[in-house]
């Protein structure tokens, strides 16, 4: 949404530990007015009692626990400097004596650190030389044994080394860095504290299992058990997903039905076109066009004034009723198309001897057509689920001012929120429902994954 | 025949009111856009008029975002083709091991909600950003977060196109090219390439379409910029003038323009491969029956 505020800069504005969801009147620092104005920011005090082993830290002027760590944060290298004051735990020093306790001031100056974050130094290059140096004589040796029996080899003769290359390159670039490693990090961003950029990869960036405690358990110090509101609003979403689901099923059954069993030739034609048309127009367009008709003002409240039916206007919008119809219709050609595929490859033959062996109606539905049917069911239920669970324009337009989708919610962590990790907890949570809800698919219909994105 | 005749009916009836409800709202909104009435709707009419279509040019953030729309798309074209064709050779030549695990990692962006995608883009690029020490501004631009984020999907979309087109490759005309002397980069673009021509036209409209359209993913690749999307789904929620159903009647226009030239293409390349492969059949039969005569005469 275009709130105008920059969700990337707005985690600034979180120290880090607390759990709280902050009001959106919060000021926001950008990254380049905080660091200078508020110097003590990366500030940690490690107090004893809270003290993790990574709190001892060693002594070395200039050369702190931060500093070492790989994933140093964009701040550090811009030449800003950071105070960090680690009171340790007195009792992990066995050298002092009992009681004394010592306060490290440890200076970590950005312009004295060595560049962490350029990722390979010399050093890393010339170990990488030498093993390549070290290795190549073997692999000399070995390379014809294996270029017999290696797959590589094979591809590489068999597409030529500009094309194993390419094929290569977007390949393993499209599943390691788009779909593998974007997935891993949410799930390891989202059993992190709210930590400031400068406090990334420091002494405070633990693991933690909060983001998922809080939505289970809500605020520590709430007189309520459970976090009502969210796990609500996530039984909500699953379960209207699972009814727009089986209402789709519902209304698209009957007309795959018949556009498989029954149109031929250019009706066929036409009728594929005007199923498509509305599906390539924009889907808020296809929200805000049941924003219209179900608004205070709007068509249906008009019409059932004028028959006399309502007195005044009925809120359709907060009623939800808007809502669900929109979603509805916002992904029933998802569902219509593996239907009538699936229908459409069944033989008429078997449905008419079915029938002229007497079977009712219902019977050659559910013991014929329904069962060839299986994948097409499968991937279309599947497909409506997912989208229907996983959609923000529709309930962002559509949805009642006090009702939230749980998309919303992951929204507003990451925007107004501004707590990253907890929304990437949420999103997890919503990720792990999509995939057992597809696995249960799997298993009652006993189809492959192919079958369920093949549309 | 009246139970024939009344089903017969019921069905008509039933489609007609499918269509209704498929077509009605958008008509509806259509129509709003023509109201003079200064709240989008069409009851009460209060004149037709098309002062609404001026109002839209002088919403700077709308043109603004229509152009970065349009940036993006061409990125996640130049993007999300390439690696979707490269998806889909892979797949014809992983192992048989291999080829179920490899097709369900390339196939689930399509089933993973595109909320998550865009979250899991903007943490992996900071986060991994600043560990390999990219520039920060590189990876936090909503540009490149958009068509990265957006290409994860599309790619996978546009592969199953290719997949659908690649199965139908004979393999033999790359070996008889091979054959002949042609290098492996040449087969590729003058044997292959060709062959997959329409596969690519479907995949760059495809790639197109629906990265213009895409709401899940681009508010929150986009971080404070916008595009037309994001900023229609801004007026949606909140405005209450009736330029956003002008709006809607352009944007519908060029769509529909669109998608009924995708659509007929698509139709008329089905057609010719239905005859073609008609044709096959039909000779593959006259030569059976060859075979059969010849051999009803060799043994006779």
């Amino acid at each position: 949404m275009s709130d105008g505020l920059p969700s990337s800069h707005i985690i600034l504005a979180q120290s880090g530990i607390m759990p709280s969801l902050p009001t959106p009147s919060e000021p926001k620092p950008t990254p380049e007015t905080a660091a200078p104005s508020s110097p003590f920011s990366g500030i940690t005090p490690s107090l004893p009692g809270s003290g993790t082993p990574s709190s001892i830290t060693p002594s070395l002027p200039g050369f702190s626990a931060p500093s070492t760590s790989p994933s140093s944060s964009p701040n550090a290298s811009s030449g800003t400097s950071n105070l960090n004051i680690t009171i340790t735990n007195p009792d992990k020093l066995p050298d002092l004596p009992p009681g004394q306790h010592e306060l490290k001031l440890v200076i970590q100056d950005g312009s004295q650190q060595p560049p962490a974050d350029t990722g390979l130094g010399f050093i890393e290059i010339f170990i990488a030389v030498v093993a390549a140096l070290l290795i190549a004589p073997f692999v000399q040796r070995q390379a014809g044994k294996w270029s017999a029996n290696l797959n590589a080899f094979q591809f590489v003769q068999r597409n030529g080394i500009a094309i194993s290359a390419y094929l290569l390159f977007f390949t393993v670039g499209w599943i390691v860095f788009m779909i593998v490693l974007p997935q891993l990090y949410m799930f390891d961003f989202s059993f992190r504290h709210n930590l400031n950029p400068s406090e990334i990869g420091g002494p405070a960036d633990t693991y933690t299992l909060k983001n998922y405690i809080y939505l289970i358990f809500g605020r520590e110090g709430d007189s309520d058990l459970l976090n009502w509101l969210h796990l609500a609003v996530f039984t909500k979403t699953i379960i209207a997903s699972v009814i727009v689901t089986i209402i789709n099923f519902a209304l698209c059954y009957p007309l795959a039905y018949f556009m498989a069993q029954s149109v031929r030739g250019s009706n066929q034609r036409l009728l594929f076109l005007c199923l498509l048309l509305p599906f390539w127009v924009n889907e808020i367009l296809r929200a805000f066009a049941f924003k219209l008709i179900f608004a205070d003002l709007g068509l249906m409240n008009s019409f059932l004034i004028g028959i006399g039916i309502l007195d005044q206007p009925y809120d359709f919008l907060s009623a939800n009723v808007a809502l669900y119809t929109g979603l509805t219709y916002a992904y029933i050609l998802l569902m219509i198309f593996p239907l009538y595929n699936a229908i459409e490859s069944l033989d008429p033959n078997q449905v008419e001897a079915a029938r002229d062996m007497g079977a009712s109606w219902i019977k050659i539905h559910t013991r014929i057509v329904m069962p060839h049917a299986k994948p097409g069911i499968a991937s279309g239920c599947t497909m409506v689920f997912m989208l229907t669970a996983g959609a923000l324009a529709a309930p962002n337009i559509l949805g009642g001012p006090s009702s939230l989708w749980f998309t919303q919610i992951i929204y507003q962590w990451y925007n107004t929120g501004g707590n990253w990790p907890q929304g990437s907890a949420y999103a997890f949570v919503l990720l792990i429902s999509c995939i057992i809800f597809v696995r249960i698919m799997m298993r009652v219909f006993n189809v492959g994954l192919g079958d369920i994105a093949k549309r | 025949m009246s139970t024939e005749h009344l089903r017969k009916w019921v069905i008509r009836g039933y489609i007609a009111l499918f269509f209704l409800y498929l077509f009605g709202p958008l008509l509806i909104m259509s129509a709003s856009a023509f109201n003079a009435s200064s709240y989008p709707t069409i009851t009460p009419w209060e004149g037709t008029t098309v002062k609404w279509f001026g109002e839209l040019a002088d919403n700077e953030r709308l043109v603004s975002g229509l152009f970065n729309s349009i940036w993006i798309g061409i990125g996640v074209v130049a993007l999300s083709v390439p690696t979707a064709l490269a998806g889909a050779i892979m797949l014809m030549q992983v192992g048989e091991r291999v080829r179920p695990i490899y097709y369900t990692i390339v196939v689930s962006p399509v089933l993973v909600p595109g909320v998550i995608i865009g979250i899991s883009t903007v943490i992996f690029w900071e986060r991994f950003g600043s560990i390999v020490g990219l520039d920060y501004e590189t990876t936090n631009n909503p540009f490149f977060l958009t068509i990265v984020g957006q290409s994860t999907f599309i790619s996978a979309y546009c592969m199953l196109v290719f997949i659908a087109r690649l199965q139908r490759f004979d393999k033999t005309q790359e070996e008889a090219a091979l054959d002949l002397g042609a290098t492996h980069v040449q087969v590729f673009w003058k044997v292959l390439i060709p062959f997959l021509r329409p596969a690519v036209l479907s995949s760059v409209v495809l790639a197109f379409l629906t990265s213009f359209e895409n709401y899940n993913t681009t508010v929150f690749t986009m971080v404070a910029r916008g595009t037309l999307t994001t900023e229609l789904a801004g007026l949606a929620r909140f405005g209450v003038n009736p330029s956003i159903s002008a709006l809607a009647v352009v944007i519908m226009g060029l769509t529909l323009i669109g998608a009924v030239i995708y659509e007929v293409k698509k139709r008329r390349e089905e057609v010719i491969i239905d005859k073609s492969k008609k044709r096959a059949a039909m000779k593959r039969t006259k030569d059976t029956e060859a075979a059969a005569k010849q051999a009803a005469t060799v043994g006779a």
